[in-house]
This record gives C-alpha cells, structure tokens and sequence, in this order.
C-alpha cells in the first residue's frame, strides 16, 4: 500500500502502480513510434537484405553464409560477417509480425537503452528535470542511428557496458565488471561494433590512469589495472565467434578507404546539413564553460570528447556521442547557476509561477509517484488506436517502405515483365531488389558494400557517375539493362550520347534502359 | 655572449615565418584575375567597376569590393613579379600570428601548453596561405579583437584602429561586417556582465563601445559603392548559401581538416581541465571574448574559409583561462609540474632566455633563407601548370568565338589569353548572379536539365578537366571534335566550326600529331 502526502493510505497495491519515471519512458517509447516508426523502413534498404541473410541462416540452421545469396559477381567470397544473431532475430521478428513488428521491436530497443541511461544517471545523482531536459534536447542527434538493422543492437551492449565500468570506477558493484568479457561473447556475434566495448574501457581505463597521475590516487591505479585486465580477457572471449580473430584483420588491417569514402555515413559531418549539430555544440562549450561540476572524472572528459571526435569525423558515430552525452553531461554539469539567474531575472510574478511549478517541483520523488497501471494501459490502448487511425488514414502509414529512392516502382517492372538479362543497377536499388526477387534473381551491388572486391565497387563508383571509360565498364560485365537514378550522371548520359541503350521504363525515381547494339550478353549469363 | 630576450626572439619568429609563407604559399587561380583588374585600373588610372573579362556580362556594372586589394597586387606584381605576392601572404599571417603570440606571453596562463596549441594552430592554418584577399581577414580580426581588449587594460588608442581597420576592410573584400559584428558582439557582452554578474567594470566603456561601433559603420561607407555595399554583401550570403559555395563548406574533418578536428578537441579538453579546477572562478571569465570566441567557433563549424581566424582567436581566448599546471602532492609526476611551470614563468617577456648570440640567431635565419628560397623556381598555384597549356593551345591555334569551360579555366583564360578572349565564367563568385552560376554547376554537375545550356548558346570550343562525366558525355556526341588532349584536360570543338579552321589547326592528343 503507498500512501499519499497527508500520510492516509491509498488502497491499491503497489505492484499495480507503475512508478513516474516509467511513465515518461514508457511516453519516449510511443514518441518513438508515432514520429520516427515510418522512417525506420525508409531510411535506408539494409533492413531488407539482413531479414533475407537472417532467413537464410535459420532455414538452413547456419551461422555462417557458406555461399554467395545476392549477386552475380561472385559464386562465393569469405566475407567476415558477425551480425548472424542480430540477423535471425531480425527474420524471426518479420516472420511472426511482418515490419509492424520490426517497428516496435526497434522501438523497444531505442526505448531500452535510453531508459537505462536514464535510470543510470539519476541514480548517480543527477536531477531528474536536467536530466530528461538533456535527453530531450539530445534525441535528434542520437535520432540519426534509428534505423533497424544489427547497429542498433550495440547501443543496449553499449548502455550495459557503461553502466557496469561506471559503477565498478564509482566503487559500486565491483565485481559486475567480470561479467563484461561473457557479455562480450554476445556482442561480437550480434554486431562488428563489439570494439566500442574496447573503447569504452579504454577511455575510462586512460581517465582513471590519467587521474592517477595526476594525484597519486592509488585506488585510481588499481582500477586502471583491472580495466586492462577485463580488456584482455575480452580480447581473449571476443575470439568465440564464427570466425575467430580473424575479425580483427578485417577490423584493423585492411585498407577499406576507397569504399567508405563513398558511402554518406562514413563522411564527416556537415554543418550545413545538420544545423542545430552547431547550436548543439555551442550548448555543449556553454555548460563546460559555466556549469561544469568541480573535480569531475576525467574518463568522463575523454568519453565525450573521444566520441565528439569520431562523431564528427564520421556521421555515424555522431549518434553515439549523442548517446555518451546523455549519460555524461547531466552528471558533469550544475545548472543551479542558471536557476539562480533565472529566479533573479524573472519579473516577480513569472517568478513565482516558476518556483511554484518548476523550483518546487524537485522534491517530486518520480520513484514513488505511482499511477495505476490499468490506467496506463487503457491510456496505451487509446493511444495506439488513435494512431493506426490516424497514421494509416491520414499520413498514409503503409507500414512497408514508401521510399521511392529505393525503386520501388522499377523494381515491381522488371518483376511484371520479366526481363531477362543481367541488370546494372543503382547501389540502394540492390537492398530492395533481393528484397524482391531473391531466389530467383541475382544483384549487380547491393548495399552489403565490404562483400564486393575493390575493383567492382570502384567500377560501380566510375559507372554511375559516368567518370572514367563507363561504358567499357559497363561491357565487361556483360549487362543487358541499366536500372539506374533518373538523376544520376550516367542516366543523364545515357539519355544524350548512349546510341546502343533503349529506355524502356522510367518514373520520377529511377530509369531503366535496354542495351540495344553490340555486346549483349548471351541467355546463359543472365540468371545466376 | 649577450643572451637574448623573448622579445628578440620573437623579431626573428616574425621573419622566419614571414619568408616561410613567402616562399611557399599558393597562388588561387582566382589571384590572376584580381592582377589583370589591378593593371587594368593602373593602365586607366580608375576603379574598375564594370565588367571586362566574361562575354557572358560584359560591360555590366560590378560592386566590385577587392578592387584596393587588387591595386595592391598589381603593383606588386608589376615590381617584384608572382613571388612578391607570395611575400605579401607571409606579411599577412606572419603579422597576424606575432600579434598573437605578443598577446599570449603577456598572459598569465601556462606558456607550455600555449605555445603548443600556438604551434599546432600555426600547422594547421598552412591549408589557407592562399594569395586570395579574405586572407586579410585575418590579420584584421585579430586587430579588432586586441583593439577591443586593449580598451579594458586602459589604453585609449587602440580602439580608434578599428575604424580604420573597417576602412580598409570595406575596400578590400565583402567580409567587412565581420568588425561591425564583433564589435557589436562585445557590446553584448558587457551588458550580459553588466546584467547576469553585476559587473561594472566593463559597463564604464560601454559609451566608448557604442561610438567605436558607430564611427566603424561610418567607415564603412567610406568606398566607391557607398550603402550598396550591404545590399552586395547579402544578396552574396543569400546566394552562398543557397548554392554551397566551395569556400563556404563545412571543411572535411576526415580528410585535410582532421588537424583541425584534434585542435578544436584540445581545446575542449583544455577548457573543461581548467573549468572543473576553477569553477568558483569561472565567474571572472571574460564574458565579452567567450562570445566573439562562440561567435568564430560557430563560423568554423560552419565553414572552412574560417579556419585560421578561429585557431587564433582560441589561442588568444585559452590564454586567459588556462592557469599554472597543478598536480596532487603525491603525484608520481609532480616533477613536471615543477618544470613544466618554471619553464612557463621563464617565457616572459623581457626576461633572457638563452646565452646564444643575437647575430647567432640572424645568421641562422638567413642561410635558412637562402637554402629555402624559391625565388628562383616556379610559384605554387592551386592548379597544375600543366593546364596552361590548354589556353595556351587555344591562342597559339587562333580558336576564336565563345566557349564553354570551368570556372578554373576562366581564370586561366583571362590570365593567359586576356584581352584577347573573353570568358563564360571565371571565379569571381560575388559578379555573376545566383541564377547564371546555378545553370553553369547545373551543366556542369550534369543535374536535371543540363543540357539546356548547350542548345541555348552556340560555344565554339569546350575546354575542360580531362574525364569529368560532362566531358565524357559530350565526347561521345556528334557535333564535337576532339582537337586537344593531354593527361589533365581535353579540347572539344563544335564539329561546323571545326571544319572551317581544320587546315589551319594541329589537332595534339596525348602525343599523337596530325596537321
């Protein structure tokens, strides 16, 4: 039984009533849903191949692709791929409820790991109103990895992972940090991204023996010595995997710069696209400036200067810096300053307003505030249907991707009609063509860029932006059709100078044209 | 043995760095068509406020605000050639980064880890000694920032440079407002100190403040288009933006700009080190400088073009806030805070330093000069030299009429081949209107519609970078006859025209000579 604040006991159960801070992540989790469901499936086509790749490998009972599935460049090429887990999970989730289920399911992953910062960091002591203020103002950067595919799976391995070397630097739970090397076992088999886990203890490992240094602490020491120990041990279990160590040569050792170089997410970030990123920025200098808490662990400066770095070298990792900064600024910062000025500033009556309904309201304890359950629920229920009305009728929530980028609409032609012969096509095209027509139809590039050979990535790359001898190019690989972005240089060149080429489709998205004249393939290379 | 000084080691940083930029700063394309308009004005003995170079717009009026920084380079060119350019770069940043360290050693902030960012910040802005007039940007920055300092240290005049410095500014290039608004910006400040932290020690200059800001806006008419300089000047950001102008994109922090990338984190770093130490004493940070610093630091997220001046204005910021290392009494590394420190206090200036000769010191830099001298080789420019040639190729055949071509060969062709042709579009960025360079990057890029502008204007010749998709396309149509190629760029001519002059010209193709 709870009681109220006059003392009288209400008659509900505890275990009926859900506490406050549930409720407003439970709020984050149908936020998520309502405004960014729809673009988890169109933001790019990776989901659609890792559904096919996790169906292969749980039909088969396999946990590595012993053939090539895709396309016709190759019968098969080892490609050191560690997503197997993540993949089948994927499949599972579309076999039992098809992508409305993919929606929630990464829904709940989002919602999972932002709550267990959440709850990380107010139980270290953070206040709940900066804290969900922080989190709100960071949710469009940490918006840009919202996508379903394995990647999203590091970010609740990553939350783990924090969680535990925090506690265990912070003298909590000490001996929870021996668990990282098994959890780790599951994380290099769900995702390559298990590095950021070496990262992670690395960068508390050189704070605390940077703090060492610094002061002599010899609690400070010992910790940096475990931390390296855990790191060993992880080296050691990271190995159980399909593949062994050799991950790390795929990892660290082979030089993939031509391939990232083209592909958006690797780009370093522009301001020009992501504007609010500066004004982000300038908050960030701001708090460190003038709200930044006295003797703070410098493990937490490295975390979020280390991970503002990758962020802005690379755009997908801005997301993880988005992440750290959850965890990391409510517990560097004091904006009791502020509240102050604030307070000071206010005309009286604002002012009282505001210490009435804000200052005063710290003494909420979001723990204890509990609400009845089945009025959650009911609530949820009200609110899911209002949005399958609302969405589906008026926003035209298909639940299915809608991205004509994908070509969609080329895709269902070549389908309808039958065409025969091998297709160049438009790298994003390839992820929504096996999503089509696997088995029966093989790719020329799909977005699994790391399993072509240089030379066919690069080729693809010279081909489509109609650079270096394309058409030559195009040639050897004896294609018969050119199923490409209505925008793209080649389709523009095609379209003025290609004398041997036939447009035989074309919608706002995408172009396929037809090779007329000399070199085309005969029947045999056409299907794999 | 005299032992020198600081300072007198800082005279002889100033020429080091003055004759290394000197002699190895690049020349933009863009500086050959400010040298042709400075002769121009020197020859007619007038501002050059009209077209002359593109056939595109000839005769039409041009706001034409570098028109002081191209006198200047003319008249050095016409006296000591290409490399006195160079020279005048070196004279630019050298100024900039001495005042700068002047500004540091008065400082009471650790000199180690300042010199260190000093250095790094000097390394990193090697990607911007380029000869184009926003290079004097910085130098003017860094003046209006000191001068407006200097105002709070008690000294008067100073601040009666920045309306001079907005004088010279307004005729130099279009960035002329960036004084106005740091001016303005410090203003802020000392209300935000005046209002938030109940300080007057600021607020007794706001008066002073207010009249620099508007003798400076004064000045700033002070130029041959008068108020028509701010309506430029913003159509130019309307249009910079809308079109993404190279210069104006964020630089790339995982190619050339990751040096960058590293110092901005330093510089974090280095801030919330001193912070979580002296938070009592954020207090007494200088409001006014945090802003111009989130001002510039905002503006290098934002764009490349603001990578030197924003390095500087942090180095200077830093100084104030960065104190003496500090380590715990049981540090295993306490000994270099002893010398780390000590060695700081000794870097102050007028204190001597080393027992080397002065003339030790000046001998040393003049064989440095003489080994490292390029006066007697090539400038470096932005572009292979090898595409001269192209233009060259073009006037040595007599190809006449209009073409079409890159902004780059614009400038070659006014360079090499002025008066005798005009040009489609050269890099003068802030001459042609929003509407033409976007159907020139729409054919260039080959976006949607692209070919509107080959069969709205009749060119004669194309010239262009060998193996860009454009070339490649229109190589493979009809009405065009290659006449020219090399491994950097190809000669297309349009096939009726190249059939009235084909027994007068050589075709040339990568070795392969016919007549």
């Amino acid at each position: 039984m709870v009681k109220n604040e006059k003392g009288e006991g209400i008659l509900i159960k505890k275990k009926y009533l859900i506490p406050l801070n549930d409720i407003l992540l439970l709020l984050l989790f149908i936020y998520i849903i309502i405004y960014y469901g729809q673009s988890f499936l169109n933001g790019d086509t990776d989901l659609l191949w890792h559904i096919k790749q996790g169906d292969w490998l749980f039909e088969n009972r396999k946990i590595v692709i012993d053939r090539e599935l895709f396309t016709y460049q190759f019968d098969y090429r080892e490609w050191i791929y560690l997503s197997w887990i993540a993949d089948i999970i994927l499949a599972l989730v579309y076999k039992i409820s098809e992508f409305r289920g993919i929606i929630v399911f990464t829904s709940i992953i989002i919602s999972s790991y932002i709550y267990i910062l959440y709850r990380y960091v107010i139980k270290e002591g953070a206040g709940i109103v900066k804290t969900l203020a922080i989190l709100i103002f960071t949710l469009p950067i940490l918006q840009m990895s919202w996508l379903p595919r394995p990647y999203i799976f590091s970010y609740i391995f990553m939350a783990i992972w924090l969680v535990i070397v925090d506690g265990y630097c912070n003298g909590n739970k000490k001996k929870m940090i021996w668990v990282l090397p098994v959890i780790g076992i599951l994380w290099v088999n769900v995702q390559s991204s298990f590095v950021y886990g070496f990262v992670i203890l690395g960068l508390y490992l050189a704070g605390d023996f940077f703090d060492f240094l610094v002061s002599g602490d010899k609690i400070k020491l010992k910790n940096s010595i475990v931390l390296f120990i855990i790191m060993l041990l992880n080296l050691v279990t990271s190995a159980i995997n399909p593949f062994g160590l050799k991950n790390y040569k795929v990892l660290f050792f082979t030089n993939n710069d031509y391939m990232y170089k083209s592909i958006l997410e690797f780009a370093s970030v522009n301001f020009h696209n992501i504007g609010s990123l500066n004004l982000y920025i300038l908050f960030f200098i701001i708090t460190i400036m003038f709200f930044l808490k006295k003797n703070i662990k410098t493990s937490y400066i490295f975390l979020i200067l280390f991970w503002l770095y990758s962020g802005m070298e690379y755009i997908r990792h801005m997301a993880i810096f988005g992440f750290f900064a959850i965890a990391i600024i409510p517990l560097i910062s004091d904006y009791s300053k502020l509240k102050k000025f604030m307070t000071e500033l206010i005309p009286v009556k604002i002012k009282t307003l505001f210490q009435k309904w804000i200052v005063n309201k710290k003494n909420i304890d979001f723990n204890n505030t509990r609400f009845p359950i089945i009025a959650i629920i009911g609530f949820v229920v009200v609110f899911a249907l209002t949005l399958n009305v609302k969405l589906a009728d008026k926003m035209n929530w298909n639940l299915k991707p809608t991205q004509p980028a994908f070509g969609m609409k080329g895709t269902e032609y070549i389908k309808k009609n039958n065409l025969k012969g091998r297709i160049y096509n438009n790298y994003l095209y390839g992820g929504y063509m096996i999503w089509e027509f696997y088995p029966e139809r093989v790719v020329f590039i799909d977005p699994r860029a790391s399993i072509y050979p240089k030379e066919v990535f690069l080729d693809h790359r010279f081909i489509a932006s109609f650079s270096e001898d394309a058409f030559e190019r195009l040639d050897k690989y004896n294609i018969k059709y050119l199923f490409i972005d209505v925008k793209s240089n080649l389709a523009e060149a095609v379209k003025i100078a290609g004398k041997n080429y036939k447009e035989i489709y074309k919608d706002k998205s995408s172009v396929i044209y037809e090779k007329t004249g000399n070199g085309v393939t005969d029947e045999k290379n056409q299907l794999k | 043995m005299k032992k020198i000084s600081l300072s007198d080691l800082l005279f002889f940083f100033t020429i080091f760095i003055f004759f290394t930029i000197g002699s190895s700063a690049i020349l933009n394309s863009n500086l050959m068509v400010h040298i042709r308009a400075g002769e121009w004005m020197i020859d007619n003995k007038t501002i050059l406020n009209h077209d002359i170079f593109s056939y595109t717009f000839y005769g039409a009026d041009w706001t034409n605000m570098n028109w002081l920084f191209q006198l200047i380079s003319a008249v050095i060119y016409r006296i000591l050639g290409l490399h006195g350019l160079s020279l005048l770069i070196g004279l630019v940043f050298g100024l900039s980064y001495i005042l700068v360290l002047q500004n540091i050693v008065t400082k009471t902030g650790n000199k180690v880890i300042l010199f260190f960012m000093f250095f790094f910040g000097i390394i990193i802005s090697t990607v911007q000694w380029i000869a184009i007039p926003n290079i004097f940007n910085i130098i003017f920055v860094v003046a209006v920032y000191l001068a407006l300092g200097d105002v709070f240290r008690g000294k008067k005049y100073p601040l009666l440079l920045i309306p001079f410095v907005e004088l010279l500014w307004v005729n130099i290039n279009y960035d002329f407002y960036f004084g106005l608004m740091m001016v303005f910006i410090y203003f802020l400040g000392i209300l935000f100190e005046k209002i938030i932290y109940k300080k007057n020690e600021s607020y007794i200059y706001v008066k002073k403040i207010i009249t620099i800001f508007f003798l400076s806006a004064a000045a700033s008419f002070v130029n041959p288009y008068f108020w028509h300089v701010y309506t430029k000047t913003y159509s130019l950001w309307a249009g910079f933006i809308t079109e993404k102008s190279n210069e104006m994109n964020t630089i790339d922090f995982g190619g050339y700009g990751k040096t960058a990338l590293i110092f901005f984190i330093i510089t974090l770093f280095l801030i919330m080190s001193a912070m979580r130490k002296n938070r009592e004493e954020s207090l007494n940070v200088d409001i006014k400088n945090f802003f111009i610093f989130c001002f510039w630091q905002y503006n290098f997220l934002y764009s490349q073009k603001y990578i030197t001046i924003y390095l500087l204005i942090t180095i200077m910021f830093l100084a104030d806030i960065i104190g003496d290392i500090k380590f715990g009494e049981k540090s295993p590394i306490k000994f270099l805070e002893i010398y780390t420190n000590k060695f700081s206090d000794s870097l102050t200036l007028k204190k001597n330093l080393f027992k080397i000769h002065k003339w030790f010191i000046a001998f040393t830099l003049l064989a440095f000069l003489i080994l490292n001298n390029r006066f007697d080789s090539n400038v470096n420019t932005d572009f292979p030299d090898e595409l001269l040639e192209g233009v060259k190729y073009m006037k040595e055949q007599k190809i006449t009429g209009n073409g079409f071509h890159s902004d780059l060969h614009g400038d070659l062709l006014i360079w090499n081949n002025y008066p005798d042709y005009r040009v489609f579009i050269d890099r003068r960025a802030e001459f042609y209107d929003t509407k033409f360079t976007s159907n020139y990057s729409k054919a260039f890029l080959m976006s949607s519609g692209w070919e509107n502008i080959f069969t709205n204007k009749t060119f004669n010749y194309i010239i262009l970078k060998r193996n860009i998709p454009l070339l490649n396309t229109l190589k493979l149509m009809d009405n065009w006859v290659k006449v020219y190629e090399t491994k950097y760029e190809t000669i297309l001519l349009r096939k009726d025209y190249y059939e009235t002059i084909k027994d007068k010209i050589e075709i040339r193709i990568e070795g392969k000579n016919d007549k």
